[in-house]
C-alpha cells in the first residue's frame, strides 16, 4: 500500500472517502441521547442513517482504491459491482433517515436525499466503465487470450499515462503522449485483426512492460532529485521508444497491405479461371 | 481542471445536506431549540 501511495496523485481521491465518516458525526451523540430517551423510532432512524453512511464510506473507499489501481494499470477491470453508484444510493438513504430523525416532512426528506445523492455524484464522480473488446473470430487464434493481452496492454498504457502526469518536464510529457497514442493505435489494430497479436508479441510482452516500468520509476525518482545525465538518458530512451512503437505500427499496417494484396491475387486468379470455364 | 468546480459543488452539497440533517437530528434528539427558535426566545 505504501508503495502504491507513493505513486502520486491517483491516490489522493481515496482521502475523499473520509468525508462520509466525518460529516455524519453529530448523529453519534444524537443516537446516545435517543437511546437514553428510549424513542424506538428515532433510534432506528439514526442507527440506520449511521449504518448507511458507514457502509457508503467503506464502499467509496474501496471503489476509489480500485479506480486508482485501474487508472494506474495495476488492475485490468474496474469492480464488477458499481461501488460508487451503490454508495450514492446509501448516502441518499442515510441523509433521508437523518432528515426523518429530525422530523422533516416526506417531501423535505426526499429533497435532502436527492441533493445528497447529486452531491455525491458531483464530488466522487461515476464508476469507471469496463473496457469492451469486439474481437472477430479467427481460426487458429484464441480470442480470450488476445482479449486478456489487450486488457493488460491497455493497463500498461494507463500506467504510463499516470506516471507521465507526475513528470514536470513538458517535453517528456509530450513525447509520452505521442508514445501512448501510437500504442493505442497498435492495440486498435490488434483488436481489429487478432492475428496481429502474434506479430506484435515483443511489443505486448516486452516493450510495453519495460516502458511502463522505466517511466514509473523515472517519475518517482524525478520527484526526489533532478539529474541531468539521467534526463538525457531518459530523453534518448523516449526517442527510441517512439521509433520502435512507430515501426511496430508500420509493420502491422504493411502486413495488412500484404494480406490484402494476396487476397486480391487469389480473387483475380479465381475470376480468370471461372471466365475460362 | 474543468472538473474542479463540479467537485467543489458536490462537496458543498454533501456537506450541507448531511451536515444539516445530522445536526437537526441531534437538536431534535436533545430537544434543544433550533437556531431560529433560540433567537426568538432571546428576543422574548
Amino acid at each position: 500500500m505504501d508503495d502504491l501511495l507513493r505513486q502520486g496523485r491517483a491516490w489522493v481521491p481515496v482521502l475523499k472517502a473520509t468525508a462520509l465518516f466525518i460529516l455524519p458525526l453529530p448523529l453519534l451523540p444524537a443516537l446516545v441521547v435517543a437511546l437514553f430517551g428510549g424513542d424506538v423510532g428515532r433510534i432506528a432512524a439514526i442507527g440506520g442513517a449511521l449504518a448507511a453512511f458507514a457502509t457508503a464510506g467503506i464502499l467509496t473507499w474501496r471503489g476509489l482504491v480500485a479506480q486508482a489501481r485501474f487508472f494506474l494499470g495495476q488492475r485490468l477491470d474496474p469492480p464488477a459491482l458499481p461501488l460508487k453508484l451503490t454508495s450514492a444510493a446509501l448516502t441518499a438513504l442515510g441523509t433521508g433517515l437523518a432528515a426523518a430523525a429530525a422530523e422533516h416532512s416526506p417531501a423535505a426528506i426526499g429533497v435532502f436525499a436527492a441533493l445528497a445523492a447529486a452531491g455525491y455524484v458531483c464530488f466522487y464522480g461515476r464508476d469507471p466503465k469496463r473496457r469492451r473488446f469486439a474481437i472477430p473470430t479467427v481460426a487458429g487464434v484464441d480470442g480470450a487470450a488476445v482479449t486478456a493481452q489487450l486488457k493488460q496492454a491497455y493497463g500498461r498504457l494507463q500506467g504510463i499515462e499516470a506516471a507521465a502526469r507526475a513528470i514536470a518536464v513538458p517535453e517528456f510529457v509530450e513525447r509520452l503522449d505521442r508514445i501512448i497514442a501510437i500504442g493505442k493505435r497498435i492495440l486498435a489494430e490488434i483488436e481489429r485483426d487478432p492475428r496481429d497479436a502474434a506479430r506484435a508479441r515483443r511489443f505486448l510482452n516486452l516493450y510495453l512492460d519495460s516502458a511502463e516500468r522505466v517511466t514509473t520509476e523515472y517519475a518517482r525518482t524525478h520527484r526526489q532529485i533532478r539529474n541531468r545525465p539521467l534526463e538525457q538518458n531518459f530523453r534518448q530512451l523516449l526517442v527510441d521508444m517512439e521509433q520502435t512503437f512507430e515501426a511496430q505500427h508500420r509493420k502491422l499496417l504493411e502486413n495488412d497491405v500484404l494480406s490484402l494484396d494476396a487476397e486480391i491475387e487469389v480473387l483475380n486468379a479465381r475470376l480468370k479461371h471461372e471466365a475460362v470455364n | 481542471m474543468a472538473k474542479l468546480p463540479l467537485r467543489a459543488l458536490g462537496l458543498l452539497l454533501l456537506t450541507l445536506m448531511i451536515g444539516i440533517a445530522s445536526c437537526q437530528a441531534l437538536f431534535h434528539a436533545t430537544e434543544l431549540p433550533s437556531l431560529p427558535a433560540a433567537l426568538e426566545q432571546l428576543e422574548d
